[in-house]
């Protein structure tokens, strides 16, 4: 009993700086709890074993999620060593804001299609809602999140997690493992950019069948070995039409300018000629005319080698610029160790 | 001995003139050809060393020959008439009976020319010359050819020096070639240093420098070059019917000018023989001049002079060959117009260029 205990209170402690961002974190439709099978001979202050367990819906432990923490505050709980706790399944579709912008029905909808979405693919496809990310980055929320709570199947984690922030405005895509192959920077662009009005009008339902739809579309297109949607750079859709402008108008004028000078130059050439044609009278400078024809006589000529010398210059490779980057995604490192790929923005 | 040679006809007694596009003599009256060497015991005269031999003619008016420095007075022997004429005219016409005169005591001795280049251009080609200088021209003013009239137009044989010379040149060269490749990582550029050495000499005659401070010398230069295998030993035949200086510049003046255009062409000459590098820097260049020789020719030039709009311009052709040249003003208008034209002409070309190429990167 005093073992379970201290386990228990090192497992807090241990995870107790995330305390404050799952603090709003409602209660859902089944009781998650912390899942482990107790190790007889851990002391106290040791931290604990994990085992995967059975969360009750096919009988067996493949592939079933793994809550690390779920309440606020240390339990007592009376397990006995063994026991196997039940264990709720992990959500996909996160509401921190407890109903203010989504009700619970769409709610349950989104829930209902992200979790036949996430099982056809093979991928956890995760939505998650909440006021603002706090004192960390929308993208430390949304790595953390996608990692601490054990979002992401198969060894590699494979997976996509979109967080909205509905008072700080910020948006986030963590992808991890095959996620980061699937969805490249502009494949989420492109996604975000079918979901920007709903956003930024806060029609978060219509938003997110959005976000199930279009992701539905790439893992499929992926699955298939097809082109996956907006990937292509070319695509004149993912492009934001702002930052398309611009580098275009920048290269045109500075042509044009170039070709202006140039011409300017150029044109120097014959207008030389035709000057000389009315100012015609100068010095010559030699008397090349007036050599005896023949009577070069070259006496020495000698050509004599004295050294040589070498420089280098270091070739550029672009595949280095963006590092880390897979075909088009540029990642980075969570705080847990885990790559993740995605960006953000604010909508 | 004469002061003046004139070239009486024997059949009519009208005065012969050399006929530029017949390259002889010819009585311009009855059309008699004389060959010029016939004439030649006519300047037999000139073959005595004489000091420099200035005959005064004064005047019965008590004209005082200080107040005319270098300018002095002739009788024509035809008419009579008094000329005046500067301290370097050597051959002239007079000016009432158009009667050439020659003054053999700016021509004898020292001052005798070794060669003339006979004219071979005759004043009507050389008028006709002027018109087609100045038709076609681009940036010539429209009103040119019509608002210009022609003042002036005389044959006059310029004097010059002509310089011979060996010239022995040493000089000393930096070079490098160099060589590009590369692979994954680095571009590679391998420079090699040379130093090139050459030694030898060239020929150089008849480098001919204006003997004369009137004449321009710009323009003298301008309407080379004189082909001097068509110069005659001197005779002051060739300049009846002409005008004629004497030098005012001797030798020694002229002697720099000279040497400059030789080295020039020297370096020029020996930096030919340095192909096969990517870039030749001469380091050193000595040239010295051995078998050093100087002639003192006339040289046939037709000046005109016009005026246009109050400024007068002068032209000036080559009496051998031809070549015409002289300053016209540039009609400001005009070129810009053409300058705009063909800045947008190949500014278009450019801008294509890089468009093409723009897409053949991109891609």
């Amino acid at each position: 009993m005093k073992k379970v205990f201290a386990l228990l209170l090192t497992f807090v402690l241990t995870f107790a700086f995330l305390i404050p961002v799952f603090a709003e974190q409602t209660e859902t439709e089944e009781e998650t709890m912390v899942l482990f099978a107790a190790d007889e001979n851990a002391e106290e202050g040791e931290t604990a074993v994990l085992f995967a367990a059975d969360d009750g819906d096919d009988g067996s432990e493949e592939d079933d999620s793994v809550v690390l923490f779920a309440e606020d505050e240390a339990k007592e709980s009376d397990v006995a060593d063994g026991e196997i706790l039940t264990v709720g399944v992990l959500q996909h579709v996160i509401d921190l804001t407890n109903g203010e912008y989504l009700s619970e029905a769409d709610r349950a909808k989104l829930e209902q299609d992200a979790q036949r979405l996430s099982d056809d693919f093979g991928m956890d496809i995760v939505i998650l809602i909440n006021y603002d990310p706090g004192a960390k980055t929308a993208e430390a929320y949304a790595d953390d999140y996608f990692d601490y709570m054990g979002y992401g199947k198969n060894s590699t984690k494979d997976g996509i997690l979109f967080l909205r922030c509905m008072e700080s405005r910020d948006w986030h895509i963590s992808t991890c493992g095959h996620g980061i192959d699937v969805f490249n920077d502009n494949t989420i662009d492109y996604i975000v950019g079918e979901m920007t009005d709903d956003l930024r009008n806060d029609r978060l339902y219509p938003a997110f069948s959005t976000f199930l739809s279009l992701t539905r579309d790439c893992l499929r297109a992926d699955a298939e070995n097809q082109p996956i949607p907006g990937a292509d750079t070319d695509n004149q859709q993912i492009q934001d039409e702002d930052s398309g402008k611009k580098p275009n108008i920048a290269f045109r004028v500075s042509g044009i300018l170039i070709a202006i000078v140039g011409g300017f130059l150029i044109a120097l050439i014959p207008m030389s000629k035709l000057k000389r044609e009315v100012y015609n009278v100068s010095f010559r400078s030699g008397a090349a005319d007036y050599t005896k024809p023949n009577s070069l006589n070259l006496r020495t000529k000698q050509d004599i080698f004295l050294y040589t010398n070498t420089s280098r210059v270091r070739i550029e490779h672009n595949d280095t610029s963006r590092s880390g980057s897979r075909g088009g995604s540029s990642t980075h490192v969570s705080s847990s160790g885990m790559t993740h790929g995605g960006h953000g923005g604010k909508i | 001995m004469a002061a003046t040679i004139e070239y009486k006809c024997p059949c009519c007694g009208g005065n012969v003139e050399y006929n530029a596009s017949m390259g002889q003599m010819q009585c311009p009256f009855c059309d008699t050809i004389f060959d010029v060497a016939a004439l030649m015991e006519k300047d037999e005269a000139l073959n005595n060393v004489q000091p420099d031999q200035m005959e005064w003619q004064t005047p019965e008016q008590g004209f005082d020959p200080n107040s005319m420095d270098g300018m002095n007075v002739f009788t024509c022997k035809s008419c009579g008439g008094e000329l005046m004429t500067d301290a370097n005219t050597a051959a002239t016409q007079c000016p009432f009976c158009g009667n050439p005169i020659v003054l053999s005591g700016r021509l004898s001795g020292a001052l005798k020319p070794d060669y003339v280049i006979p004219f071979k251009v005759t004043k009507q080609q050389a008028k006709d010359q002027l018109k087609q200088f100045m038709s076609k021209k681009k940036l010539l003013p429209k009103s040119f050819a019509s608002d210009s009239h022609l003042d002036e137009i005389k044959g006059v044989y310029v004097p010059f020096w002509l310089f011979e010379a060996d010239a022995d040149a040493h000089i000393n060269y930096m070079a490098t070639r160099t060589r590009t490749w590369s692979d994954r990582d680095f571009r590679y550029t391998e420079t090699q240093h040379y130093r090139l050495i050459r030694e030898g000499s060239v020929g150089f005659a008849n480098v001919p420098v204006d003997g004369s401070k009137l004449m321009p010398d710009d323009m003298m230069e301008s309407i080379e070059p004189f082909n001097f295998s068509e110069a005659r030993p001197f005779q002051t035949a060739y300049l009846s019917g002409y005008l004629a200086d004497k030098y005012d510049v001797d030798k020694e003046t002229s002697k720099g000018r000279a040497n400059e255009r030789i080295k020039q062409t020297t370096q020029s000459v020996f930096a030919g023989t340095t192909g096969g590098y990517a870039t030749v820097t001469p380091e050193s260049t000595t040239v010295n001049l051995r078998n050093t020789n100087v002639h003192y020719a006339l040289y046939p030039v037709w000046l005109l002079t016009t005026t246009y709009e109050g400024k007068k311009y002068q032209f000036a052709m080559n009496g051998q060959t031809g070549k015409f040249v002289g300053n016209m003003p540039m009609d400001k208008k005009a070129y810009w117009k053409w300058q705009l034209l063909y800045t947008a002409m190949f500014g278009a070309g450019a801008w294509v260029l890089l468009f093409l190429l723009g897409k053949l990167l991109g891609s």
